[in-house]
């Protein structure tokens, strides 16, 4: 009999256990999730770095502002049971789809050079590989975007000139 | 007390679970397709969010774009220290500091260790008044006092502290706060720009920097409308902001395409990169010197107005 009650116990807290992982505040994930693996030296962390709650079901926009001569880096963090993440860059004024990362096999960093300023459409979601189908419909976890910047070097901007 | 055998059993199989959560874990990079996701999102009865987050640059780097290094600190140009203390409503407060914060970005941009000190005293005051000091505390000051020697950082503490004031914002569901400093950040960053051209034929680069910041006003926009408020004075911000909205939707947007190639000095140790580029000089948006002197009219006009104590 005490080993069912204890077998109750454990099945409240491995239904309980997973819950909580997935809804913790969600603000600051990006400098705490995997993006910190991504944090590169000589680069600035970019104020509009942001995180959100996503599920394997939503899609969030992030319209972000790019100024030019300026390299940046995009990383991207969830929780591991919603992983891979797939991301579209779309420019803003167009709608033309500029990169997929579906045909990188869903990298998660990317470093982008912009020549000119540019605002920028990232489309995200979470495919959710290792989720159940329960967890797909109910459970919610955080999105981190990870931006760093870094100024393009003299030289360079000398060539372009 | 001796533990009894089902204990152990029952330890066994907590520590089986979580290595086998450990292990699955380290999986997480492996990318494969899911073919049914389509299928799975039709599914009757679940509901699927499409959440749009618009963004925009902190006040620092909208400055650090413009080359100061050619450039004169103008102390006359700033909101100064000692009218900080006479605004009352809460929601012009929260206006000043935003005004407050730019400067501070400014005279850590000019690397002036004093001033910014000074700024970002007055800055703590305001954000303790409108109950966001946590976002903006004794250490950072101390972080300042201590850091003579690295000037640079001065660059740093200043995004920091309007970083922290917006995530702080955030996490407590305070949106017309975001506005209002958002707004009053923004436009002192467009006080300072302006006030730096001398002379709109050899201006260039702060002229483009300028025209760049339609995008920002356009992001900051919809993201203040899409909020509803009934905030009187958020209302009346935005309805000011509209005047500058107008200029800048006026202004040529840049014509040609946007080339997207990937880059040829991209590195092992850095992530696939590309380059994004646009098709000459028209690609990007401009200011003609009518549309430099409009804006320049109403951004002196709005920023006077929100300076002053007598609203």
């Amino acid at each position: 009999m005490k080993l069912i009650g204890n077998i109750y116990v454990l099945a409240f807290f491995l239904l309980i256990i997973p819950g909580q992982l997935f809804s913790q505040n969600c603000e600051t994930h990006h400098l705490e999730g995997d993006c910190q693996h991504d944090l590169q030296k000589g680069y600035d962390f970019y104020s509009q770095s942001h995180s959100a709650k996503i599920s394997a079901l939503d899609t969030i926009e992030f319209n972000v502002v790019f100024y030019g001569q300026k390299d940046y880096i995009l990383s991207f963090c969830t929780h591991k049971n919603l992983y891979p993440i797939h991301f579209v860059l779309i420019d803003q004024q167009t709608g033309e789809v500029l990169y997929d990362n579906e045909e990188d096999k869903y990298l998660e960093s990317l470093g982008l050079g912009f020549d000119v300023a540019k605002p920028l459409t990232i489309r995200v979601d979470a495919i959710a590989r290792l989720s159940t189908d329960e967890e797909i419909t109910d459970k919610i976890g955080c999105l981190g975007l990870l931006i760093q910047y870094k100024n393009y070097s003299r030289k360079r901007v000398q060539l372009q000139l | 007390m001796k533990p009894s055998q089902n204990s152990y059993v029952t330890l066994a199989i907590v520590v089986a679970m979580m290595l086998a959560g450990a292990c699955q874990s380290g999986q997480k990079r492996s990318p494969v397709l899911i073919e049914d996701l389509d299928e799975l999102s039709s599914n009757a009865g679940i509901k699927s969010f499409n959440q749009i987050i618009h963004l925009y640059p902190s006040p620092a780097e909208m400055l650090s774009v413009i080359d100061m290094s050619e450039l004169n600190f103008d102390a006359s140009l700033l909101n100064p220290l000692d009218r900080a203390d006479q605004y009352i409503d809460s929601q012009l407060k929260t206006y000043a500091l935003g005004i407050y914060m730019t400067d501070l970005a400014y005279t850590a941009l000019f690397l002036r260790h004093e001033e910014s000190l000074n700024y970002l005293e007055v800055v703590k005051s305001l954000a303790a008044d409108i109950n966001i000091n946590e976002a903006v505390d004794e250490a950072m000051i101390e972080k300042v006092r201590n850091n003579v020697e690295y000037l640079d950082s001065l660059y740093n503490i200043s995004n920091e502290a309007f970083i922290n004031v917006l995530s702080f914002c955030e996490r407590n569901e305070k949106p017309n706060t975001v506005v209002m400093l958002s707004a009053g950040a923004f436009l002192e960053s467009l006080y300072l720009a302006v006030h730096m051209v001398d002379d709109y034929e050899s201006a260039d680069m702060l002229l483009q920097h300028l025209a760049d910041q339609k995008y920002t006003i356009d992001n900051f926009m919809l993201f203040a409308n899409s909020l509803e408020t009934d905030d009187l004075n958020v209302i009346a911000t935005l309805k000011d902001f509209e005047k500058l909205k107008i200029i800048y939707d006026g202004i040529k947007p840049g014509t040609g395409g946007v080339t997207v190639k990937t880059s040829e000095d991209a590195d092992e140790n850095q992530p696939k990169k590309l380059v994004i580029g646009g098709t000459g000089k028209a690609s990007q948006p401009s200011l003609t010197e009518e549309e430099f002197e409009s804006l320049k009219a109403v951004v002196i006009e709005m920023r006077n107005k929100a300076v002053s104590i007598n609203q």
